[in-house]
């Protein structure tokens, strides 16, 4: 068993610098204290299993004698057979082998390097907690439990993966999260077969039933937004090196929805929830309208408005929409850019590079100034809302065409088949654009505006009482 | 899936140029068109139009009036023949004036009129009337207040103080009123006035009848009729001053509220009454010498002067049109309406006016002390 253990350790995490055999003699024979020094605590190594074994008066020959009096680590558990050795190994335990006894086990002593807890970047806010999620889980459940002290809030282990041992930690609040929506979400986790999971997004893929550029699965990294969540009845899943923890289920109202807006004056709060739903027109609408007022319907645009139009765009060589079409594509060459490089280089190319091209584009006879003036504000009301900015912008492209072909008629057809889609999309089984689309009345007041703290539902999931 | 997206967007793409896609910079507006007849009363169609040009010159975008003209036999050929002079498709979209020389409507707009009362950019947006004078000369004539001739047209018919006609002003509000009753409409007649400089005035009134001119207003018969006729009319009523010969005093006309009904005893020698109500809103403007309006019987006489003169302009109008047989009143539209198994064609002829005439002058409060 000894020697058979130690060879197979060996064969299967051959070529690894940092895979250590401590070999240890002791009064009935060999005993071998095997790990990988990288992500293993080395002085709780030699602290709580090698001095105990080697100062220790150890004379026998029974497993549970080493386990409960020779070695002080807390967390001691048997190993099945090689291959959980190695999973274990991988896992950050340290394999104990006796040469002397047919059993094996491991302790927890794992150390790996975890990020501080900081500001959540993409989740700025002026007011409120600050805390963010690290790559770590159980730094990400001791934030949640730090705010949570709820004994139905639970914490579960799901195993996947297939190649090797991956989990995910999904928590909900018992009695308040439907039990169908946790089964659901359990049984779909199951249903992932891939070799490695790093990142949380190979869930949201299997959570969402349908093709859509809409995500079904919203994302946070503040603990704050999470627990807020879980009380509405939401799940939130955790992923082993992704700071960003999944949320589902997730409607399309949530996109408008800011950790600022319950922070500041609710007046205030919700003044900017109706800026977010006008930057969402705006964006969505104002270059397909532009293109069929300046392409079809002249009669609708004022008559002044009208001759500058025509005067402005009396140089430039292509039709309306591709202008449009070609502006919007340097805007989000732009955006990307910005988004790619390091934010201080970025924000300066964003704003530079926006200004020079607009300018640029303008001189060189490329682009009317009012073309330019309409992608701009289109792409900038975009910022607001940027879970959709990317959905936006290939939904825009979808109406431009459909406008440039038949106008306000073919704008209103893509508009109509833009409402269809999302009435069609579902997460976890709820309608993307709930509470439109069920017949019930749910106990969720925080819908468009939102109401004060105090009469936000807990649970927007649950159904009023009749 | 994708493959029907391609498609989708292909055919999308492809068919774009069989719909009404225009753009913008690729279009010449009309501003105003104005409707001629030739010595053969075949019809001569003149556009003010307006386009975009990018100037190689001088690098730089900039909008260009120009003239148009074309003839036909018909508007739709005249149309096409200005068409043919034009660098893009002309829209109308932006027009905003639809005027008929006096010689085309004394020939009759019947013979014109159906192409426009079909295309909805003419029938709902430009205003209508009729030009006395020659149209070259309208176009050509320099006018200081707007670049473009029919913007200033539009402008003086919006022109609050104006006291031209204001029903019908459109074409779709001619082309409604023309079938009704005796098929008599009053329309605003523009004309050229010579000045210290040349002026465009579209205070008088062209009268016509089953589509043709047949009558003018004269700018003060224009004002009473839009008083007794015409409801939000405004500008000025002068009256001699109660207490100065030879001196006046003006007023402006706040509101007016007009009742009209029509009464017929049913025998054949019994006069139909053409009953107007007016009322009267005004307020006091300005005199040529003080006036005492704090002295009630000052202002009771200034309400019956111009009482006075509403009743004595308004039945002289009547009187002139009576005997000319030109129901402009309307006398035979609501005699039709009340009395349609009595009606016939000398109802306007065996009419008579009954106006009463309400005025209130308007000024500040008699209240002088809040105890009372």
């Amino acid at each position: 068993m000894y020697q058979q253990y130690l060879k197979y350790i060996n064969s299967r995490l051959k070529d690894n610098y940092d895979l250590t055999f401590r070999l240890l003699e002791l009064e009935f024979g060999k005993v071998q204290v095997v790990f990988i020094k990288s992500i293993c605590d080395v002085e709780m190594i030699s602290k709580h299993i090698i001095t105990p074994l080697l100062h220790k008066k150890v004379n026998s020959r029974d497993i549970d004698f080493y386990k409960s009096e020779v070695i002080t680590q807390n967390n001691v558990e048997d190993v099945v057979n090689e291959e959980d050795a190695v999973k274990q190994l991988l896992s950050g335990y340290a394999i104990v082998v006796f040469e002397f006894i047919n059993d094996v086990i491991c302790c927890d002593v794992k150390k790996i390097p975890a990020r501080n807890i900081e500001i959540p970047p993409t989740e700025a806010v002026l007011k409120g907690p600050r805390e963010g999620f690290t790559e770590s889980i159980d730094i990400n459940v001791a934030l949640i439990r730090k705010r949570l002290k709820d004994k139905d809030l639970k914490c579960e282990k799901v195993i996947i993966g297939e190649k090797a041992d991956f989990f995910v930690v999904i928590v909900y609040i018992k009695g308040i999260a439907q039990e169908t929506l946790v089964t659901y979400i359990k049984s779909e986790i199951k249903k992932v077969k891939v070799g490695f999971i790093i990142e949380g997004n190979y869930i949201s893929e299997q959570l969402q039933t349908r093709s859509s550029i809409f995500d079904t699965t919203g994302f946070t990294e503040k603990p704050d937004v999470l627990v807020s969540k879980l009380t509405e009845g939401r799940v939130g899943i955790f992923v082993q090196g992704d700071p960003s923890v999944i949320t589902a289920p997730f409607f399309f109202i949530e996109n408008f929805q800011s950790p600022n807006d319950y922070s500041i004056n609710i007046y205030a709060g919700n003044y900017v929830r109706i800026l977010r739903w006008v930057a969402f027109a705006l964006s969505l609408l104002l270059p397909p309208l532009y293109i069929a007022l300046a392409t079809h319907h002249f009669s609708l645009i004022p008559r002044m408005l009208a001759f500058r139009l025509a005067i402005s765009r009396a140089g430039v060589p292509f039709p309306t929409f591709i202008e449009v079409i070609l502006l919007m594509f340097f805007f989000q060459l732009l955006r990307e850019a910005g988004l790619r490089l390091p934010q201080p280089i970025g924000q300066s190319i964003s704003i530079v590079g926006a200004l020079i091209l607009g300018d640029v584009a303008v001189a060189s006879g490329l682009a009317s100034t009012i073309t330019v003036l309409v992608v701009s504000l289109a792409s900038i009301s975009t910022f607001l809302i940027p879970n959709m900015a990317i959905a936006i912008v290939v939904w825009v492209d979808v109406l431009i065409l459909t406008t440039a072909w038949l106008g306000l008629p073919g704008f209103f057809i893509g508009f109509a088949f833009f409402c269809s889609h999302l009435a069609g999309i579902t997460s976890c089984g709820y309608p993307y654009l709930f509470p439109l689309g069920t017949l019930s009345k749910y106990k969720n007041k925080d819908n468009v505006m939102t109401g004060f703290l105090k009469n936000v539902s807990n649970s927007s999931l649950t159904k009023d009482e009749e | 899936m994708n493959k029907v997206i391609i498609v989708c967007v292909g055919l999308i793409v492809c068919l774009m140029g069989c719909k009404s896609y225009q753009d913008i910079n690729r279009t010449v507006f009309t501003v105003v068109t104005i409707v001629d007849l030739d010595e053969d009363n075949k019809p001569i169609v003149y556009m003010e139009t307006f386009r975009s040009l990018y100037s190689q010159e001088n690098a730089s975008e900039k909008g260009e009036r120009s003239i148009l003209t074309g003839r036909g036999d018909t508007i739709a050929e005249a149309v096409l023949d200005l068409n043919q002079m034009a660098s893009f498709k002309i829209m109308p979209s932006h027009n905003k004036a639809l005027i008929f020389t006096e010689k085309a409507a004394r020939y009759g707009l019947d013979n014109y009129l159906d192409i426009f009362i079909r295309d909805q950019d003419y029938l709902l947006r430009p205003f209508i009337m009729i030009y006395e004078g020659d149209p070259k000369a309208l176009l050509e004539l320099e006018v200081t207040q707007e670049e473009f001739m029919g913007l200033y047209i539009e402008q003086i018919v919006q022109n609050e103080f104006n006291t031209s006609i204001t029903y019908p002003k459109r074409l779709y509000e001619y082309a409604s009123l023309r079938t009704m009753g005796d098929k008599t409409d009053v329309m605003i007649l523009m004309t050229v006035e010579e000045r210290e400089y040349p002026q465009i005035f579209i205070a008088q009134g062209a009268v016509v009848k089953e589509d043709k001119m047949v009558d003018k207003l004269t700018m003060e018969e224009v004002r009473i009729f839009t008083i007794i006729m015409e409801e939000h009319t405004s500008g000025y009523i002068t009256i001699p001053h109660p207490e100065l010969q030879g001196k006046y005093i003006s007023l402006l006309m706040m509101k007016n509220k007009i009742k009209t009904d029509i009464q017929y005893g049913g025998k054949q020698e019994d006069v139909i009454k053409f009953k107007k109500k007016v009322t009267l809103r005004l307020s006091f403007e300005g005199t040529q010498k003080e006036i005492d309006l704090s002295d009630e019987k000052v202002r009771k006489q200034v309400e019956e002067g111009v009482k006075k003169k509403i009743i004595k302009e308004s039945e002289a109008l009547y009187q002139k049109f009576r005997n000319k047989d030109i129901d402009i009143f309307g006398v035979k539209k609501n005699f039709q309406n009340k009395y349609p198994q009595e009606y016939d064609g000398s109802v306007f002829k065996n009419s008579q006016l009954e106006l009463e005439v309400d005025v209130y002058i308007e000024g500040s409060s008699n209240t002088v002390n809040f105890n009372h």
